[in-house]
């Protein structure tokens, strides 16, 4: 119990220490969580970037169902093992059966045709085939759905279908797995700098302080006791910058139109505005991670505690 | 009680700093440990305060033996020995009281504890009325009183003082000297390193000579021969 008392006293004693170092030197703590902010920026940005493409590639799923057209002769089994084997696919979410007669009912009404018309113009018959419509999860990964229908036992019920939307959907896809893949790599890049601009900050610190811990390891303090304020003050950093980081984010989220061109930024703002304190903990975190590992690193390699 | 049993420090193939000394000092005691400048009186303090291990050889300092010591048991080790540095070792953005409690502030000591034992020891070492001075507003001599102060207030029972009176001039080095003096007759054992020749004389206390690395004299009541 005495133990443990003497420990929680150290620890509020560590970290007024480590507060008083922070603030102590305030211009480099400025410059520390500054960069330490741009880099939680960068990473909260693609994550919800990333947020606000899923969205609209769900969207875009549900508007635009891909067609497979059937071939007319095609036997009634092979049709029905098609519709078993593609709904059977993770990818598909639901697969409609469009007959020919619906189709006709479905084409005459989009186009405001009426029987009269049809009859003075002399259509007669239907030309247009049955089909499948098939509505894809995730409409930018469509190649498990493709593989079924070009498949060669398929090749006399399948007709075509239409790639179009597939295509477009493909690009939207691989735009975001860009935009992703460039975000993360800034983001990576920033964290390196972040690093470096703290474990400088730090080795600053351990330097100006050098006195100070010499005479401190002579009169008896632990190891944890000398490093605790440098890890205080490094995961400051951390928090600081996390906590404006959220409100930069809680605040333009907040103002932010509901789409921005074809981009649907609804689900990314109520993830942010239901999220805020899991977010801004989450960017502390972040944060702290950064500041810890930098000041660690800055530890091992400046501060010889050895004896 | 402190045991030096055939220690030996070396550094790489140099010769040994300090060669097979035995030294012997009982609780209670004030001794004086002289000799020429790089004889190897700051390395025995610094075996004694665990800042270097010795090549070979046996240490025991109030009843630990230092060869049973973890590296994690060293500041512990530090804290039962008060330590006197002849460059006071101050922290210059702390007032007296604040320099004084940080060496209890470091054991996790309460508030009460340091608000008791501060100013008691402020006080015996003559600097009441300074305790919200800094450093830079403190002559030599008190800023060695704080230095002091800092080694008693956790009442070690031994206190190891390097050179304390070497940045002083005469009169201050005189106060110090009879505040260890002061020090020792409540019971801490004092070892004292210096250089003054008419401190040790007027001491007539006992006299550890070190020269070249080995102890070439040990008198109980000796003078400053070197």
């Amino acid at each position: 119990m005495r133990k443990l008392r003497r420990a929680s006293v150290s620890f509020t004693r560590v970290i007024k220490s480590g507060m008083v170092s922070f603030f102590r030197n305030w211009w480099l703590s400025i410059a520390a969580a500054s960069i330490m902010l741009v880099t939680l920026l960068i990473v909260g940005t693609t994550f919800l970037f990333n947020r606000a493409v899923n969205d609209t590639l769900a969207d875009l799923a549900l508007d635009l169902p891909v067609s497979v057209y059937l071939l007319d002769e095609a036997p009634d089994a092979q049709v029905e093992q098609l519709q078993s084997v593609i709904e059977s696919d993770d990818n598909v979410a639901r697969l409609t059966f469009i007959s020919k007669e619906q189709a006709r009912q479905d084409y005459l009404a989009e186009n405001d045709f009426s029987e009269e018309l049809i009859d003075a113009v002399g259509i007669v018959g239907n030309t247009l085939p049955s089909s499948f419509e098939v509505q894809l999860e995730d409409l930018s990964r469509p190649e498990s759905f493709i593989d079924i229908i070009e498949r060669d036992d398929f090749s006399d019920v399948v007709e075509s279908y239409n790639t179009e939307r597939l295509t477009t959907a493909q690009g939207f896809g691989d735009f975001q797995d860009s935009v992703v893949v460039v975000g993360f790599v800034v983001a990576g890049v920033f964290t390196a700098i972040s690093v470096l601009v703290i474990f400088n900050t730090i080795r600053m610190a351990i330097f100006s302080r050098r006195e100070e811990i010499r005479m401190m390891k002579l009169i008896g303090a632990t190891k944890n006791f000398i490093r605790g304020p440098f890890l205080v003050e490094s995961s400051m950093y951390g928090v600081i910058a996390g906590a404006i980081a959220s409100t930069i984010f809680y605040f333009v989220m907040r103002n932010a139109p509901d789409t921005w061109d074809k981009l649907i930024l609804v689900g990314a703002k109520d993830l942010v505005a239901n999220n805020i304190v899991e977010g801004t903990l989450a960017l502390m975190l972040g944060g702290v991670i950064i500041g810890v590992f930098s000041s660690l690193m800055a530890m091992a390699r400046h501060l010889r505690l050895s004896i | 009680m402190i045991l030096l049993d055939r220690v030996t420090k070396s550094y790489g193939t140099n010769q040994a700093a300090l060669s097979r000394i035995n030294i012997h000092i009982e609780d209670r005691e004030f001794v004086c440990v002289i000799g020429p400048s790089g004889a190897g009186k700051s390395t025995l303090l610094k075996l004694l305060t665990r800042e270097e291990a010795p090549t070979s050889g046996k240490i025991i300092v109030g009843g630990i033996d230092y060869d049973t010591l973890s590296k994690k048991d060293i500041p512990y080790l530090r804290r039962r020995i008060g330590t006197v540095f002849q460059d006071f070792k101050l922290l210059p953005t702390k007032t007296v009281t604040e320099n004084v409690a940080f060496a209890l502030e470091i054991t996790g000591a309460s508030k009460g504890r340091i608000k008791n034992n501060v100013p008691r020891v402020i006080e015996l070492v003559g600097l009441k009325g300074k305790e919200d001075n800094f450093p830079h507003q403190l002559s030599g001599g008190e800023r060695q009183r704080v230095s002091i102060a800092r080694a008693l207030v956790r009442q070690p029972k031994v206190l190891v003082a390097d050179e304390p009176t070497g940045n002083l001039d005469p009169k201050h080095a005189w106060d110090i000297i009879k505040l260890l003096k002061k020090i020792n007759k409540h019971g801490t054992t004092v070892l004292l390193t210096t250089h003054n020749q008419d401190i040790v004389n007027a001491l007539n206390r006992r006299v550890v000579t070190i020269k070249n690395g080995r102890v070439v004299k040990d008198e109980a009541k000796g003078r400053y021969q070197v």
